[in-house]
């Protein structure tokens, strides 16, 4: 089991090796350098200023030399300072990662806790109302573009009733655990709603195989109830596709939940990126890849030792 | 430094903690709510990763500037400086310094902290990227850099007094429209015994002390900032305790307006024509705004389209009514050069309507090949670009479009990646203030070098006759027409949301990057 | 089984003939009715006003340009359809070989592949697509490209599962004894049992794909104007005023793109259905 460990470790640094030579390999191709974003709308640097600069940013040196600078200094603690912001890359990304985690985990609790559930009911029943409606829920979910139902829950929730805050994460002044819930509702809301939608699928055909089999009956004859014959075999075995499903999805669900962080001006990774890429923060986006790179990873090391667990018909090659 | 990763990793799960502890909230406390679409850079005014008004609109809080300038350039109120005057033959300008003036650690502003400052930005050593307006003064190259340290045009004739010489002969008043709003006085006191190549690496810039009238507190880069009222600001302050700077998608305007989670959008709180009836149905009320200086424009780069004829019938093309019509409603009036419609600089003469044919005779005489050209400009100016290719197309000049952020655009023009650009100015009552706007350096080299226009803008700086001047001015503008070297579109004026909780707010002045926070009031 | 079984059993899923049937209709009109009818959607028709309404010479109304909505929802409808139909296919091309090799081979060429693919699959694709996007400019093509490269591991994946089981079966090493080439092998035993999979799997992965690109439009990323898209042309709705006043603009782009997605979805699943209900995929 610990050589196991030690070998996936190793495998996932490598993996976070290769991703960010890549990503920083093709931002140096990305046209418009932050210099050029620097000289800003008055192209009023001269030239000797403009060379000053680019060498004190260190754009003066050929891309591989740049990234093994960039390598060396990761591996010291030091992520090098924003050149939008000015300050240093490891405290941005330390300020903002906990308001994305928060979000996306809750998100994806929700997603679980709901989802199971109602996957679990549908294919308990199937062909009944209830599986029809929790598909055609699951559907809308998967199916529905992210920014559009955040304008419109924005729109009726926040604007029409104002029930909830329509941005941030806390009023100013206010940093009582209700203030962060009610502007937690939203995004969260918003997430748990998409990821419901493959979850509660996945669930439902995990569970409608299961139901079917054989030894699930015995149980039954043997005078189990209901309940504790979903509860005992069904879920137990369904668990562990769905926690792949979801856990292998959180890639994904960082980028969708980068797009409610910006329209929520919820202040989180997500939006962090976008706004890097946008002003081609190399060392910002950088330092974001490799926080994005490390936690995926982690999930995956974390959700093969578990589905191992689970499921004891796997074992370790 | 192992030690600053396990620092990193400490702080992330300390962060995590802390974002769902904490107490209720502390409503005797009087907030203010200010919110900007886009992220602030750092707090260093002259080292930003772009010259926005936004950007300058932070500065305006942490750090004092000379003058507090409103509705265009018409209103120009004393700040640290309480009055000013020409002298010599018109080469120096002194300021009388306000005597109160202090930095938010409680020494005193002097007229040294000015010439410091100005002595900073001519250092041929010092790391920012901008030097603002040293060329103006004696002393220097045409960059700005420091020559001579001896006849330096910035000089402190005692504690509270400031002059400046300049190489030609400049109004003060012009020259505060121009150049105020990106002059802002650093501490001698702290940052004189950091070495100018240095200076960007001092943790000055972390924590910044400012004779300005707030004083930083916390942030959440690139999301929130807290500011508290500078005690020792020396024109007050309002009642308020706290001002926050938030960051907000902007789709959400109107929205948080409404709501009243934000007092004030940066820039003025401005909405467009068409979200007037919803936020009046809400309960807001808007004004029509005063003064109609927003000034759009269609930038060329010279080197793409270097025959003037072509650039003229890219002109004669276009039907500025329907993008009015479209952009800004009924707050607008076509321009047909840079001078503001209210003031005596302003030529009507100069005005014509669309002539198609007149376009397509001058592309006949100019041999135009029907070759492609791209216009760059910011995804909300999309209509109106969408308007100018299908106007352009008409008239047989074909253009393409593609939508890139500001800066790289700017960038894009230089290097001569686009032909065209769509750009938005706020313009003053200072006759030349188009000059400084321009990206003037490498986008029209003719722009720059063309003797005939330098010499224009000589006479006019040193004419001191009014009716002289206007009739230098409107001569100016009838030759910049004729090069065409940029296409004026409109100027427009803005309906302000008036804020409900908060008294005082100049929203006109908001959208000159100055803020009079110090008189705000929370009802 | 045989094209007239795979129909007769197709068409008992009422859900997969709604979603084909939808589909093909709309090809249909998105590329036939503006053809048909001359319509022009970068043309701006100032005396028709900004935003009008929906109107006898506008049937869906103007945008903020004063151009015809009706022709831009169904130009814009040649642009989504083509990404989200495309772009699968790109996945296809890169990711099917690579998964046969992988799963084939297995060795050096399974170990490489499969940490190819995790190496994509571990970064988040918007952000990704938004960083390539930035260095190559945005067109239809690119966005196939770009999207459909984001793909790849999902297939080869797919792929190498389903070699692995197929290569179980006792007749692969029938074959490899008589001495059949590996291309004959692949072609002739492995590639028909992965082929079912692999069509199913486009068939989702296109309603993804249309997601994805109007993801990417909202962001700024994806297809630039004046040509149009369904993404682009509901990133308008971030104008409070557009979203609430006037509904015409974006809510048929909005619900075409909703309903595309449900009738791919429909239509994969009627295809699992058909072809082998048990499928992994």
């Amino acid at each position: 089991m610990v050589r196991y460990l030690y070998e996936r470790i190793l495998s996932a640094m490598l993996t976070m090796f290769i991703v960010t030579a890549i990503i920083y390999t093709l931002l140096s191709l990305v046209q418009g350098s932050a210099l050029d974003v620097m000289g800003g709308s008055g192209g009023e640097m001269s030239h000797a200023d403009y060379e000053a600069i680019r060498h004190n940013l260190g754009l003066d040196l050929p891309v591989w030399a740049r990234y093994g600078q960039w390598l060396r200094n990761v591996l010291r603690g030091d992520f090098g300072v924003s050149y939008r912001y000015g300050v240093p890359v490891g405290e941005v990304i330390a300020q903002r990662f906990g308001p994305s985690a928060l979000l996306i985990g809750t998100g994806l609790a929700f997603a679980v806790l709901l989802g199971l559930p109602i996957g679990i009911m549908a294919a308990h029943r199937p062909g009944s109302l209830w599986d029809r409606l929790s598909s055609f829920f699951a559907l809308a979910g998967m199916t529905a573009p992210r920014f559009i139902i955040c304008i419109t829950f924005i729109y009726f929730f926040s604007f029409k009733l104002r029930l909830t805050p329509s941005m941030g994460m806390h009023t100013v002044g206010n940093a009582s655990f209700g203030d962060l819930v009610i502007h937690l509702i939203l995004p969260v809301s918003i997430i748990a709603f998409s990821k419901m939608g493959y979850l509660i699928k996945q669930t439902r055909s995990a569970c409608l195989e299961v139901f079917q089999e054989d030894y699930l009956n015995t149980a039954r004859a043997k005078g189990l109830s209901e309940t504790e014959v979903i509860l005992k075999h069904g879920l137990r075995t369904a668990v562990a596709p769905i926690l792949t499903q979801a856990m292998a999805e959180i890639p994904e669900l960082v980028g969708s939940a980068a797009i409610v962080e910006k329209i929520f001006g919820w202040p989180g990774i997500g939006a962090l990126m976008i706004e890097a890429i946008r002003n081609r923060d190399v060392p910002l986006i950088m330092g974001v890849t490799l926080v994005i790179a490390v936690v995926v990873l982690l999930a995956n090391i974390f959700l093969d030792i578990a589905y191992g667990l689970l499921d004891p018909r796997v074992s370790y090659r | 430094m192992k030690r600053r990763l396990r620092a990193h990793i400490l702080a992330m799960s300390l962060a995590l903690a802390l974002t769902a502890c904490g107490r209720g909230p502390d409503t005797s406390e009087k907030v203010i709510n200010m919110a900007f679409t886009t992220a602030w850079g750092s707090f260093n005014p002259y080292y930003s990763s772009s010259t926005t008004m936004y950007e300058l609109s932070l500065y305006d809080k942490i750090f004092d500037k000379l003058v507090f300038t409103d509705l265009a350039g018409a209103e120009i109120l004393p700040r640290a400086a309480d009055r000013w005057e020409s002298a010599g033959d018109g080469t120096e300008a002194v300021f009388y310094l306000n005597q109160n003036a202090s930095w938010s650690d409680g020494q005193k502003v002097t007229a040294h902290d000015w010439v410091f400052t100005a002595r900073l930005l001519a250092d041929p050593a010092s790391a920012f990227s901008t030097r603002v307006f040293t060329h103006i003064l004696t002393g220097t190259n045409e960059n700005g850099v420091l020559l001579d340290a001896e006849t330096f045009g910035a000089e402190a004739l005692d504690d509270t007094t400031l002059k400046f010489t300049f190489k030609e002969r400049t109004d003060p008043e012009d020259f505060l429209l121009h150049y105020n709003r990106r002059f802002l006085v650093l501490p001698e006191h702290i940052l004189g015994s950091v070495s100018p190549a240095d200076i960007l690496k001092s943790d000055f810039w972390r924590n910044p002390v400012g004779s300005g009238p707030c004083v930083y507190v916390s942030q959440m880069t690139g999301s929130e900032m807290v500011l508290a009222p500078n005690p020792h600001y020396h024109l007050g302050g309002g009642n308020w305790d706290k001002l926050v700077l938030r960051v907000l998608d902007s789709s959400s305007r109107l929205t948080v307006l409404m709501s009243g989670e934000i007092d004030q959008i940066e820039l003025g709180s401005s909405i467009s024509p068409n979200d007037k009836p919803i936020a009046e149905a809400n309960g807001l009320t808007v004004r029509d705004g005063l003064v109609r200086n927003f000034f759009m424009d269609v930038l060329i780069n010279e080197n793409g389209i270097p025959d003037r004829r072509i650039r003229q019938a890219l002109h004669y093309a276009i039907d500025k009514d329907a993008i009015i019509e479209a952009a800004a409603k009924d707050v607008a009036d076509p321009a047909y050069g840079y001078e503001m419609l209210n003031t005596e600089y302003y030529d009507p003469s100069l005005a014509f309507p669309r002539d198609i044919e007149k376009a397509k005779a001058l592309l006949r005489e100019a041999n135009y090949d029907g070759r492609l050209y791209t216009i760059a400009f910011a995804s909300k100016r999309e209509n109106i670009a969408a308007l100018l290719t299908q106007q352009w197309k008409e008239a047989g000049i074909n253009v393409e479009m593609v939508i890139v952020d500001v800066a790289t655009m700017f960038s894009g023009l230089t290097s001569g990646i686009y032909d065209l650009g769509l750009s938005g100015h706020s313009a003053t009552a200072y006759s030349l203030w188009f000059e400084g706007e321009f990206p003037a350096n490498n986008t029209n080299a003719s722009f720059i070098m063309d003797p005939a226009r330098a010499s224009y803008v000589d006479r006019i700086g040193h004419a001191i006759d009014k009716e002289e001047k206007i009739a230098l001015v409107k001569e100016y503008q009838k030759y910049l027409a004729e090069q065409t070297w940029f296409i004026p579109l409109y100027f427009a004026g803005e309906y302000w949301v008036e804020p409900t909780r908060v008294s005082n707010i100049r929203g006109s002045a908001s959208l000159m990057c100055n803020d009079n926070v110090w008189e705000w009031y929370v009802n | 089984m045989n094209s007239s079984e795979f129909w007769k059993k197709f068409r008992t899923s009422k859900s997969a003939v709604i979603g084909l049937s939808f589909l093909l209709l709309e090809a249909l009109a998105v590329y036939l009715l503006p053809a048909l009818f001359r319509m022009d959607p970068v043309a701006s028709d100032v005396q028709a006003g900004f935003f009008a309404a929906p109107s006898a010479s506008h049937l869906l109304g103007t945008d903020g340009a004063a151009r015809d909505l009706l022709a831009r929802t169904l130009y814009g409808g040649q642009v989504s359809l083509l990404v989200g139909v495309a772009a699968p296919f790109i996945s296809v091309l890169l990711g099917l070989p690579l998964g046969l090799a992988a799963g084939y081979y297995r060795g050096m060429a399974e170990t490489v592949i499969m940490r190819a693919s995790d190496v994509f699959m571990s970064f988040p694709s918007v952000l990704l697509s938004m960083i390539l996007l930035s260095i190559i400019s945005p067109s239809p093509g690119t966005l196939i490209a770009v999207i459909g490269i984001m793909d790849w591991p999902v297939i080869a994946k797919l792929v190498y599962g389903n070699v692995l089981s197929i290569r179980e079966k006792e007749y692969i090493d029938g074959a490899v004894s008589i001495g059949r080439t590996d291309f004959e092998i692949l072609s002739h035993e492995i590639l028909p049992g992965v082929l079912s999979p692999v069509f199913v799997s486009i068939s989702f992965r296109s309603g993804g794909a249309i997601l994805q690109e109007s993801g990417l439009s909202f962001l700024g990323a994806g297809i630039r104007p004046p040509q149009a898209s369904w993404g682009s042309i509901i990133s308008a709705a971030q104008d409070l005023s557009v979203l609430t006043r006037t509904p015409w603009v974006w809510a048929p782009s909005g619900l075409l793109i909703v309903l595309t997605i449900m009738s791919f979805q429909f239509l994969g699943q009627g295809l699992r259905d058909t072809l082998d209900p048990k499928m992994k995929l």
